[in-house]
Formats: structure tokens, sequence, C-alpha cells
């Protein structure tokens, strides 16, 4: 039990990302986004041959995606450029906390339906992955009329890492709210956001160290692996609509990908287990879409197929 | 009318489906979470709103107060009553 939760995603340390992120976000400021990357290359280099696990992690995911979708074994190209393509989603992350992405660098196609979804003042929840970058939903949250922006997080993660991110976070349609206060209020709260018009995001790929129990072990590129059942279980006791939510970036510009999922998403007592099964699996194929499309956009640098 | 304690029982076990539980089983000073009856984050989501609308009490409070609350059958009958109280 102890070695399976030590090798949990969220125990990985953090040290030292706090200071890493404070310099970038600096650097990035004063240097702008041409110039960092000129940086940004001998870091990846370095992670790259440095993260033995994160690079077994990655070789891991990108063989099953080649094997799904036909192509040969990845090559120690395909390989560094998934870490690459990871490096890049920081930077543009630096770039949406400091309100440096508008809204010509993100292709929104389907905003109708998010605003169609939310018309009668009733907010949604956006069920995510990381797979992509989300942040960059911040510039939509900056440039749309007064839509407010609730992302579930598990702070425990990197608590300085949030602080930081507090400090810049001037903008205040972006609330971050903790999964590891989780306590019996929380719906209360998250259905008086809903109540306001506002969304309310979680991402459903990451399994909780505190709930081992509530996962779905659901095929994923190949394999099973295991889902968390909590995002699932939280959308539907909030009764409100549930909409898939991604924002991949293709072709050095961001997409956001918006699916109706469920409204309202029921999972009925009775038969839960399976309901909640093929809701995960309903999930997962729709991430395994977008990993398939876009390979390199997948940000779980951990064994994702472990036991 | 039902003894509060036995309702608050009664309607954790209906909530949270517990099978092979009846309200004998769950010791009203012990632990709801964790340790005790053994419930975790998601039952804690579930069953503060079946008593939110079973017991029509509002959880308004900071969450550390609610946790509080809702520490074992024996607090939440407290919580229920002094709100019963006030009104």
């Amino acid at each position: 039990m102890s070695k399976k939760i030590a090798k949990h995603w969220s125990q990985k340390p953090e040290s030292g990302a706090y200071w890493g992120m404070f310099f970038m976000l600096w650097s990035y400021r004063l240097l702008g986004k041409h110039i960092i990357k000129i940086f940004l290359f001998p870091v990846m280099c370095y992670f790259f041959i440095v993260n033995s696990s994160a690079r077994k992690a990655s070789y891991k995911y990108l063989s099953k995606v080649h094997n799904v979708t036909g192509k040969n074994p990845p090559t120690i190209i395909d390989r560094f450029g998934h870490f690459w393509a990871f490096g890049n989603s920081l930077i543009d992350r630096l770039g949406a906390w400091t309100g440096q992405v508008k809204r010509s660098h993100v292709v929104f196609e389907k905003r109708q339906l998010l605003f169609d979804m939310i018309d009668n003042n009733k907010g949604a929840v956006l069920i995510t992955a990381h797979l992509g970058n989300i942040e960059m939903c911040r510039a939509l949250a900056e440039n749309t009329r007064q839509l407010k922006i609730n992302v579930l997080v598990y702070t425990h993660h990197s608590p300085s890492f949030n602080r930081l991110l507090k400090n810049i976070n001037k903008n205040e349609s972006v609330n971050l709210i903790q999964l590891t206060e989780i306590s019996p209020n929380t719906i209360e709260l998250l259905e008086n956001k809903i109540d306001a018009g506002e969304l309310v995001i979680i991402a459903a790929d990451r399994t909780s160290a505190n709930s081992p129990d509530r996962v779905c072990r659901v095929n994923f590129l190949g394999e099973e692996a295991n889902f968390p059942q909590g995002p699932f279980i939280l959308s539907s006791l909030l009764k409100c609509p549930v909409a898939l939510l991604f924002c991949i970036k293709r072709n050095g510009r961001h997409e956001i990908q918006l699916e109706p999922f469920a409204n309202p998403l029921e999972l009925p007592r009775r038969e839960r287990k399976q309901c909640i099964h093929n809701t995960v699996e309903k999930f997962v194929l729709r991430v395994e879409h977008y990993c398939k499309i876009s390979p390199n956009q997948w940000f779980n640098f951990f064994d994702f197929w472990k036991k | 009318m039902l003894n509060l304690e036995a309702e608050i029982k009664s309607l954790i076990i209906d909530t949270l489906c517990l099978e092979n539980i009846s309200p004998e089983d769950i010791i009203s000073d012990e632990p709801l979470f964790g340790d005790g009856l053994g419930l975790d984050s998601i039952d804690s989501l579930e069953l503060g709103l079946a008593v939110k609308k079973h017991f029509k009490v509002p959880l308004d409070s900071s969450s550390e107060e609610t946790r509080s609350h809702f520490a074992s059958v024996n607090t939440l009958k407290l919580f229920i009553e002094s709100y019963r109280n006030t009104q």
C-alpha cells in the first residue's frame, strides 16, 4: 500500500518548481516568448536526459498511440518532441497567466454551443484531461462576457506553485478551488456557482490518492488504465449540463474543443457501477480521439497504465 | 416523531447504499470518515447534499466547520438540533 501511494502521481516532489517557475515567469516578462524559447531547449534536453521515469512513461504512451494509429514505433525525435511540446505548453501557460494570450491566438469554433449551454443562466460542468493546455481557456474568460470559471485543482500537489499563481493572477474571472478541501458543503458551494451561471472545470484523467478504490479500469489506447470516478459523481450531483473541454495546440494555434456530454449526467443508484463505467468509457474514447490527432499534447508523464 | 439519531443513521445508509450495514452497526460517537465507518470524500459530497435536503439545514459555513459537523452521528445530531433551535 505505502509503495503504491509513494508512486502515485500526486506524491512526486515539486521542490524547486516554485523558484523555477518564478524565474521563468520573470524571464518571460523581461525577455518575451521568443527569447525564452532559446533557453527552453537546453532545459528540456536536460530533463529528457535526467528524468528517466518521465522519459519511460512518455515512451510507453507514445508507443501505444503509434500502435493504435498504425505508425512505426516512436523515434528519438518523436520522444523528444513530446517533451518539447510540454516545455512549450509551460511557456504558453505563462502567457495565459500574464494575460498575453489574446482571443486571436485561440480558435474556438463551438463558442455558440457554450453560450447555448449557459443561456438560461445556469452554468455547466466542463470535464477535461491533462491533454493540451486548459490554461488557454483563460483567454476565453477574459474575452467573453462576464464568464466566470472555477477550476477544481489538487493543490496538495503544489501549494507554493498555486501561491505564485494567485499572486500573478489578477484576473478574477478564474477561481481555483482546492479538491483537498472537499467537504460535505462542497456541492452546495458548487451549486451556487452553477446557479450563478458560472463554469466549473474538472480534470478526470488522474486518480485521487485519497480514494484509491474509486476508479474504473477502462481500455485506453489498447490497455486498461485507472480513471477516477469522482469527477463524474460530482458532475451528476450538480444536475447541470456537462460537456467535455480540451484545448489542444495544433500548428501553433490553440483549439478549444467543446463537446456536449450529458444534460444532466445521471448515475442512478441501482445501476451505478455499470453507469459510471459506461460514462468513464465514453469520456476515455474522446480523450483517445484527441491523443490520436495530437499525440504530443498528452501531459501525464507518469506510468499511466500502472495497476 | 422518529428519533433523530436513528433518522440520521438510516439516511446515511440509504444515501450511500451501504450494503450489509444496519443502523445498529453505526456507532454514534465513532468517526464517519476514515477510521470509523470508513466513508471517503466522495461519500461526503453525497451525504452533505442528502443532509441538506432531508433536514433542510443550510451548509453555508466554512469547509472546516462543516467537516466538524459531519464528524460523527452525534456531531451531526447536535448540528441539526442547534439549527432547529434557532428557527
